[in-house]
């Protein structure tokens, strides 16, 4: 049984220990923080999708026989837009004795009334009604925070009468109907599964970087300490208790500025919407147990590197060479990369079940992978230098890299963690984006131009505001994808050709409104018209200003009977699937700021305990007569030459990893290039890193003089 | 003769502590001078300043007349380089690099060629008798050997002044026998001055000539009785 009055001298008994002790302290908080705030922000993704699954229905499809009688409530899904927003939309029609009860809002709106959500309501209130506020009525109430995905979101339930209702598409039964949160679907899970690691691995990585800063100062009072006749047990013991004491608190003060943050945390968006602060809490027990599992893995890390250091009595007189760095390390990537690129083989090779965990798995392998292959990329770079290197700082750069790749990669593995993060964020949602990039083509829809299926009987009015052209396509046949239109009415919309103005040709829709295809348009001529010759798709071109675009909504909404809303190509290429793959962009660079500011941290405080360490070489450089910029030099070099051997690679890991998990996330989708985001943040990454290394210099400079050498 | 080294009315304070109480010593150029005195004398504090590691805070230090508390940073590091060599007690060399390597080191901050430096380097560890160890990291030498080749790196730019602080602390009577007599051989055939701070007599039985230190100040300067 130790003392505790020597316990606290031995851990805190000098003004260096207090400097060390402090960095630790605040770098654990900064970790529990973190991770506090991204589980929280992980769980609140399932926990506002379940909150909010009520506005996106699915059940029993409803004819119009099932409601011909007026007695059953009927709702109708679907997505509203206003100036390139989604507006989440239900439609109902729900008799006396009928009422709903899909989630609990006292009172459902009566025809010609709506509900809706605060920033809808207030974005009503801002805009014209002739834009908006005309397309539902009159407002009776307000949406409550627990039906909503989250502050920003806007949603509107529509009252309407049965005879608006009877022609719709997709409308459900009410008393089938339940609420689908996208949690149910893998795709949204695996999303948010690689974002969540993307985001965790960074910040696990700085906690194990903050918890071995200044272990050679350490090193050197345990060894005193076994000098004056510590036994290796009790120094166990003092190393254990040093970073138990430390983690606890630091832990605990994490906590703490996790709640302090949450409201800041809520204010980032994620898939696509920002949160209620409330969705961020995780609670007492999981913070707990977030806070036990740090503390005990940061003691791990001590005590793991204590046996490792074998401090004897004269523990400090030798330096402790690194075992050589096996090949081996390249295998966790190669693995990873492997398992991802399996996940997208067909389904008859790989079952459905699997495929998560195989991706995934594959996922987190690769990520490790890249820091595990970090050092052994960085001995080689060192070797090369070596072989190469005449100057004293080369020589003496290469031979620290070479000698210890693994404590000098640990400098920049944040960084070069944070490059492979963004650069699959970025070529994934750079892939996604330009699959959705709408231009106008002479055989696609207008940019400028909305279009709604009416319902059958419907007339198509003669002039809308905000419209400069509407033109009418008839039926095409018993799909209602096809439509017919006039030479004339072609050549109204764009579309190139020499056609005879008062010919009919039936058109695909599917493809007229296509985005990414570049298939051409097929345009068959047809001898006669169907005998009806009933409008069945309304396009209504505009200036392409905002005002006229949601006016022309507006009218389309309130002057026809319409089955399928007014959409924009654009509009109708962001639904289903694709909504899933453009919040992965969202997503995207929302991890990609995490890592990079993460990495700053990791940067700085693992430089910092580089120079610790090492300050006996440096000051005994200053005494040979280095001189102090040659100095400023390695120091500099040692964290650049790893960070430069292992960043083309990240780079390239990074674009082949994106590749692998769009191909098996998504059918015939690619990646994109780097845009200017990326370019962005690889300077930003880049400057941040320059800027800690300066004022790293600077601390040399500050730290490190010829005295150095006798007194460590 | 100009002296090679001249302190004149030293002063150093470190906190409290005066370490220095103006101290003046004179050394010639070839000489071999041994700084003696108990613990806490100002020894290692003389050297310092000597050395132009740290500036007193009163008096001058003349290297061949001139004073080089005048020089800035950057001109003491040249000093350093090009003029000065320093043995420390435990060899103080940088564990990544080989003995070579560190042999080297001090030409090639001077600017020399990587060739040029370790064939030098070479040179001297062959005339210490350790030039089987030149591929060595510090790690795998003896006490005696990592000496040596602090020793060598001491003289490859051959020095006017061999600052050695306490050099035999660390090793037992034998290498510290040998590793005195190297160092005495080497600095007279090199007319080298060697400033030699110990606690050790017969480490100071090497010397021309004795200053003995004691509560910052030179009691004693004298030439060692044959």
């Amino acid at each position: 049984m130790m003392n505790p009055r020597f316990l606290r001298l031995a851990i805190a008994g000098n003004a260096r220990a207090a400097g060390r002790l402090a960095a630790m302290f605040f770098g654990i908080a900064m970790g529990m923080a973190l991770i506090v705030l991204l589980v929280g922000a992980f769980d609140g993704l399932d926990i506002r999708e379940a909150r909010s699954a009520w506005i996106k229905p699915v059940g029993t499809h409803a004819t119009s026989a099932d409601i011909a009688d007026g007695a059953t409530a009927v709702i109708a899904p679907m997505t509203d837009w206003f100036d390139g927003k989604s507006i989440s939309r239900v439609d109902i029609y729900a008799p006396q004795g009928t009422v709903p009860r899909l989630v609990d809002i006292p009172a459902w709106p009566r025809p010609g009334t709506y509900l809706a959500s605060p920033a809808l309501a207030a974005l009503i209130d801002a805009k014209p009604a002739a834009e908006l506020g005309n397309r539902y009525g009159t407002r009776t109430g307000i949406l409550p925070d627990e039906t909503l995905k989250g502050p920003d979101s806007l949603a509107v339930v529509v009252g309407q009468d049965l005879e608006t209702m009877i022609p719709r598409a997709g409308l459900v039964l009410a008393d089938t109907a339940r609420g689908k949160p996208d949690t149910e679907t893998t795709g949204f899970r695996t999303i948010a599964a690689i974002g969540a690691i993307g985001m965790l691995f960074p910040v696990l990585l700085f906690v194990a970087i903050a918890t071995k800063l200044g272990a050679a100062a350490r090193r050197e009072t345990f060894s005193v300490l076994r000098l004056i006749g510590a036994t290796p047990r009790q120094v166990g013991i003092i190393a254990g208790l040093e970073t138990l004491i430390v983690a606890t608190a630091g832990t605990a003060f994490g906590a703490l500025l996790a709640a302090v943050l949450r409201p800041v945390g809520a204010r980032f968006e994620a898939v696509g919407a920002r949160f209620f602060t409330v969705d961020l809490d995780i609670g007492f027990l999981p913070t707990l147990a977030i806070a036990a599992t740090i503390i005990v893995a940061a003691t791990l890390v001590s005590a793991i590197g204590m046996h490792r250091a074998r401090i004897g009595p004269l523990g400090a007189a030798r330096a402790i060479a690194e075992k050589p760095v096996s090949w081996r390390r390249v295998l966790p990537i190669v693995i990873g990369m492997a398992l991802i690129m399996a996940a997208g083989l067909p389904e008859s090779l790989i079952p459905d079940g699997v495929v998560q965990v195989v991706f995934l798995g594959g996922f987190l392998l690769a990520t490790i992978g890249i820091v595990a292959i970090g050092p052994w990329l960085t001995a080689l770079a060192g070797r090369a230098m070596a072989r190469f290197s005449g100057s004293a700082t080369g020589i003496i750069v290469s031979n620290r890299i070479a000698e210890a790749p693994v404590a000098t990669f640990r400098s920049v593995s944040g960084l070069v963690l944070a490059v492979f993060m963004v650069t699959i964020f970025s070529a994934a949602s750079a892939g996604v984006s330009g699959r959705f990039a709408i231009n106008d083509r002479p055989d696609r829809m207008p940019v400028d131009a909305l279009l709604t299926i009416v319902a059958d009987g419907a007339t198509a009015p003669d002039s809308l505001p905000g419209v400069t052209a509407l033109i009418t396509g008839t039926r095409g046949g018993r799909a209602t994808y096809l439509a017919v239109f006039t030479g004339a009415d072609l050549a109204a919309l764009g579309i190139g050709g020499d056609r005879a103005a008062d010919e009919l040709y039936r058109v695909d829709l599917r493809r007229f409104t296509a985005a990414a295809s570049t298939a051409s348009l097929k345009i068959t001529p047809i001898a006669s018209a169907p005998a009806d010759r009933m409008p069945h798709v309304l396009i209504a071109r505009t200036d392409g200003s905002s005002t006229a675009m949601e006016m022309a909504r507006t009218a389309l909404q309130t002057e026809t009977a319409w089955q399928v809303p007014p959409m924009t190509r654009l509009e109708s290429n962001l639904l289903g699937p694709a909504r899933v793959m453009k919040e992965l962009s969202t997503i995207a660079y929302s991890g990609a700021l995490i890592t990079i500011l993460i990495s700053g941290l990791s940067l700085s405080v693992s430089t910092l305990g580089a120079i610790i360490d090492r300050k006996r070489v440096f000051g005994l450089l200053r005494l040979v007569g280095m001189p102090a910029k040659t100095l400023d030099r390695v120091v500099f070099l040692e964290a650049a030459t790893p960070l430069a051997a292992v960043l083309v690679f990240a780079i390239l890991a990074g674009y082949l990893a994106a590749w692998l998990i769009v191909r098996s996330l998504t059918e015939g989708i690619g990646i994109g290039g780097p845009d200017l985001t990326y370019i962005l943040f690889l300077l930003a990454g880049l400057i941040g890193a320059l800027a800690i290394l300066q004022i790293s210099r600077r601390f040399v400079r500050h730290l490190i003089d010829g005295q150095t050498v006798r007194f460590e | 003769m100009t002296p090679i080294l001249e302190a004149r009315r030293l002063h150093k304070h470190f906190g409290l502590t005066h370490a220095l109480r103006g101290l003046d010593a004179v050394i010639d150029p070839g000489e071999i001078v041994a700084i003696m005195g108990p613990s806490g004398s100002g020894k290692s504090t003389l050297l310092h300043c000597l050395a132009g590691i740290i500036p007193p805070d009163e008096g001058e230090v003349l290297l061949s007349g001139e004073d080089i508390g005048r020089l800035s940073e950057a001109e003491r590091s040249r000093l350093r380089l090009t003029r000065f060599g320093f043995v420390f007690q435990f060899g103080q060399l940088l564990p990544e690099l080989t003995a070579i390597d560190n042999v080297s080191m001090p030409l090639l901050l001077a600017g020399q060629s990587r060739k040029h430096a370790l064939r030098e380097a070479e040179d001297w560890l062959d005339r210490l008798d350790i030039g089987d160890k030149a591929d060595k990291r510090p790690a795998t030498l003896s006490g005696g050997e990592a000496q040596r080749v602090a020793i060598a790196r001491a003289m490859t730019i051959h020095p006017e002044v061999l600052f050695a602080d306490e050099p035999t602390g660390s090793l037992d009577s034998l290498s510290a026998e040998v590793t005195m007599n190297l160092i005495r051989n080497e600095v007279k055939a090199a007319g080298t001055t060697l400033i030699l701070v110990t606690h050790d007599p017969r480490a100071a039985a090497y010397a021309d000539r004795e200053i003995i230190i004691r509560d910052g100040r030179a009691s004693v300067d004298s030439r060692v009785a044959a």
